[in-house]
């Protein structure tokens, strides 16, 4: 008798569990499950937005796998991410480290400082850097030109590696304030004990922070690496407005987002677009699935 | 194993999640936001205040109410409304102007879904004939239209045709090209600042060098962009863009790419593309000689800006007679407004004492024949020292040869322009920067055959 009260008491509580969580999901279903499947869907049709939706089978999947343009669009994404994280993640560490230890007057003002960048739209911050390089009469070429580190005007967007390098760094320049202080946040976590021991048993400053801080934030640098590659491979808005929302020059700076925008919008084939994005979602998990057991392992073998 | 396979099922909601929502990183949205969709009733201020619509009878103008909703891609449409709701004082018209690089992203989707579709909407030169193809525009010459296009310059109703020879928009603005140039320049170097003496000196591809070389000399670049030649060398062509399915890379294509590259090299002009802010300022520099623009190019580029150069440009032909650019307007086939669509549609297309005061106010050349030339016996324009636009570009719409506009052209000039700066830059050679731009358009289109 006792057992099936207890029983009933447990089944009711779940059913409000449910309902609680219920309203996200509904959303969920409506406005990101819906949409993802209907890409899908018409990644296997011909539809140019206007007309009628025909289906192609397997089709705009062969050609996205012939598509040299949907691999270059990979590399440069790719590419810009990585030159972007790894500066981020070096200058996280190391402010987080100065912050943490050492008693900075005006830390806050700093930390505030840092984080602001992250908070002006991605779409104004290329248009500024647009019209601070772009043309012989720029910004950039005239303070150059005038205190004598150039001749003549340089043609900045006419350059492959400084339009790439400009995206990694405006990107670095919006996120690295928002990387340190989560990993600040991930460093109070750690059990203030720990220090004491290491200090009693001689270690170092620097070993201190590489040897227990870094292993113990593990979990939060997780979290930054998987977020961040998904972020990182969806850019559009930077690269789009820096030039002229083809990836110019050259499509140095042409991301797979941006490619599948043009596709779609431009082109109006809809049906490839589709399946550009979901190439784009296999190679997302794939990276993500890669990085996440990269670091686990990491973590295996130090036990 | 089965943690592993719940981990694995959490990180894919975790990709669905952020990738759908775009969590902390940056989502693949569109960026630039709608700086046009101001309310309209700044852009009412702007239109002409002179009396228009003599031909509209009273038992018109009342009997139609309602409100309009209106999609454009630009400002001018705009500007017609003052006169229209003096005309029409029941009729509501609510414009919205989105920028062109959104338009038919923003467009396409209402269309399809059917939802919140505008009752009235725009089409520029780039896809015009992509819309006009789709089908949602509606007929314009059935009932109840009946449109007659007898006074409007043919190639601007030609273009408005599909390929089963149907009307499905028009415009109100006709754009034949010049080349605008600074009277002062052209005085010192020169010698004459005389339209037909000018044109006489760049009446060839060679002879435009020979004048930039001149130029040159006395530290002025002749070409604000060489990117703007392609306004002009595109109605030189003999063959469209795409014609039976195939790409066609037209010589007058090829000789163009030669004379960016030499236009580059000897430094004829800004180094910068068209639009960016350096360009749109040099019609007040003290190096820059003219712009290759169509008539639009008057009124939103040199117009405005000339301040310290009013009266110091004038207009000529440039080596030929071009017609580029220009906004189509079509009625939505399922809008529940058809009359009052076509009741604003005939007053900016079709009526031409509304058109005649709206040229006279903006100086931009319509579309019909009537009004250019009423307008060409007025005043010439101040900026241009007296010169009067209409009488010039009346006399260039004889000489213009036939349309050879095709649904594709937007993204295959972009594509063209880009393998030609590669070239003009020095970056890659003519074939490999042909071969880029055959890919490029085989990449977009699958459905040309490129060799």
């Amino acid at each position: 008798m006792r057992q099936r009260k207890g029983r009933r008491h447990t089944v009711s509580k779940s059913r409000y569990g449910y309902f609680f969580i219920a309203p996200f999901f509904i959303v969920f279903a409506i406005f990101s499950l819906y949409p993802i499947l209907y890409t899908i869907f018409l990644s296997f049709q011909s539809w140019d937005g206007l007309g009628l939706v025909n289906s192609v089978g397997v089709k705009n999947y062969e050609r996205l796998l012939k598509d040299e343009v949907f691999y270059q669009s990979l590399w440069n994404t790719f590419r810009m991410w990585m030159m972007n994280f790894i500066p981020q993640i070096l200058t996280a560490l190391v402010l987080s480290a100065v912050f943490t230890f050492h008693r900075i007057r005006g830390m806050r003002f700093f930390r505030a400082a840092f984080y602001l960048p992250n908070l002006i739209t991605a779409a104004s911050v290329g248009l500024l850097f647009n019209l601070l390089f772009d043309g012989d009469k720029s910004a950039m070429n005239h303070i150059l030109t005038k205190i004598g580190l150039l001749e003549e005007p340089f043609a900045f967007f006419n350059s492959t590696v400084f339009a790439s390098g400009l995206v990694s760094y405006i990107q670095w320049w919006m996120w690295f304030g928002y990387t340190t202080v989560i990993v600040m946040a991930g460093i109070t976590t750690v059990d203030s004990g720990i220090y004491d021991a290491a200090m009693v048993d001689g270690a170092t400053r620097t070993q201190t922070y590489v040897k227990i801080t870094l292993p113990m934030i593990r979990p939060t640098l997780i979290y930054l690496s998987i977020t961040s590659i998904i972020g990182g491979m969806q850019l559009f808005d930077v690269p789009a407005t820096l030039t002229n929302s083809l990836g110019d020059p050259r499509k140095s700076i042409l991301t797979t987002a941006m490619y599948l925008y043009n596709q779609g919008f431009r082109n109006h084939n809809y049906g490839y677009a589709s399946t550009v994005s979901a190439g784009l979602f296999v190679i997302i998990a794939i990276l993500s699935a890669l990085c996440m057991s990269a670091l686990q392992k990491k973590e295996r073998e130090g036990q | 194993m089965k943690k592993r396979m719940i981990a694995l099922l959490m990180m894919s909601a975790l990709v669905l999640g952020t990738g759908g929502c775009g969590g902390t990183g940056e989502t693949p949205e569109s960026a630039s936001p709608e700086r046009g969709s101001d309310s309209s009733a700044d852009r009412q201020t702007e239109a002409d205040p002179e009396n228009t619509g003599e031909g509209e009878t009273e038992a018109d103008r009342s009997a139609l109410s309602g409100t309009l909703e209106v999609w454009s891609s630009g400002e001018e449409l705009g500007r017609f409304v003052e006169g229209f709701q003096a005309a029409y004082p029941d009729v509501t018209v609510n414009i919205t102007v989105v920028p062109n690089e959104d338009f038919v992203a923003k467009l396409t989707p209402t269309l399809a879904g059917g939802q919140g579709a505008p009752d009235v909407f725009t089409g520029e030169s780039d896809y015009v004939k992509y819309l006009v193809e789709s089908g949602f525009w509606d007929d314009l010459e059935g009932a109840p239209y009946h449109a007659d296009t007898s006074d409007m310059w043919e190639y601007v109703a030609s273009v408005g045709r599909d390929s089963g020879g149907t009307l499905r928009a028009l415009s109100w603005q006709a754009s034949p090209g010049s080349v605008m140039y600074r009277r002062d320049m052209a005085r010192d170097v020169l010698g004459t600042d005389d339209p037909e003496k000018v044109a006489e000196m760049i009446n060839s591809d060679e002879a435009m060098l020979d004048v930039a070389a001149r130029l040159k000399e006395k530290g002025i670049k002749m070409f604000a962009s060489w990117q703007d030649i392609l306004n002009m060398q595109f109605s030189n062509r003999s063959n469209p863009w795409v014609a039976d399915n195939r790409l066609v890379i037209d010589e007058s294509m090829l000789s163009f790419m030669d004379m960016a590259k030499t236009i580059t090299e000897n430094g004829y002009d800004l180094g910068v593309d068209p639009w960016a802010p350096e360009w749109s300022a040099a019609v007040e520099s003290d190096d820059t000689f003219c712009y290759v623009l169509p008539s639009w190019g008057y009124q939103f580029v040199v117009k405005p800006s000339a301040d310290t150069t009013k009266g110091e440009w004038a207009m000529c032909q440039g080596a030929v007679p071009y017609v580029k650019g220009g906004t189509w307007v079509g009625i939505y086939k399922d809008s529940p407004n058809k009359d009052l669509a076509w009741a604003f549609m005939e007053y900016c297309c079709l009526n031409s004492e509304a058109q005649k005061a709206y040229g006279a106010e903006y100086g931009e050349y319509v579309s019909l024949k009537s009004a250019d030339k009423a307008l060409a016996e007025q005043n010439g324009e101040e900026v241009l020292g007296g010169q009067n636009p209409f009488a010039f570009y009346n006399s260039q719409m004889e000489k213009l040869p036939a349309d050879l506009m095709t649904a594709y052209d937007g993204t295959i000039n972009n594509a063209f322009l880009s393998a030609a700066k590669d070239y003009a830059t020095g970056v890659k050679s003519k074939e490999e920067a042909l071969d880029a731009f055959k890919a490029d358009v085989a990449n977009a289109y699958p459905e040309i055959t490129v060799e």
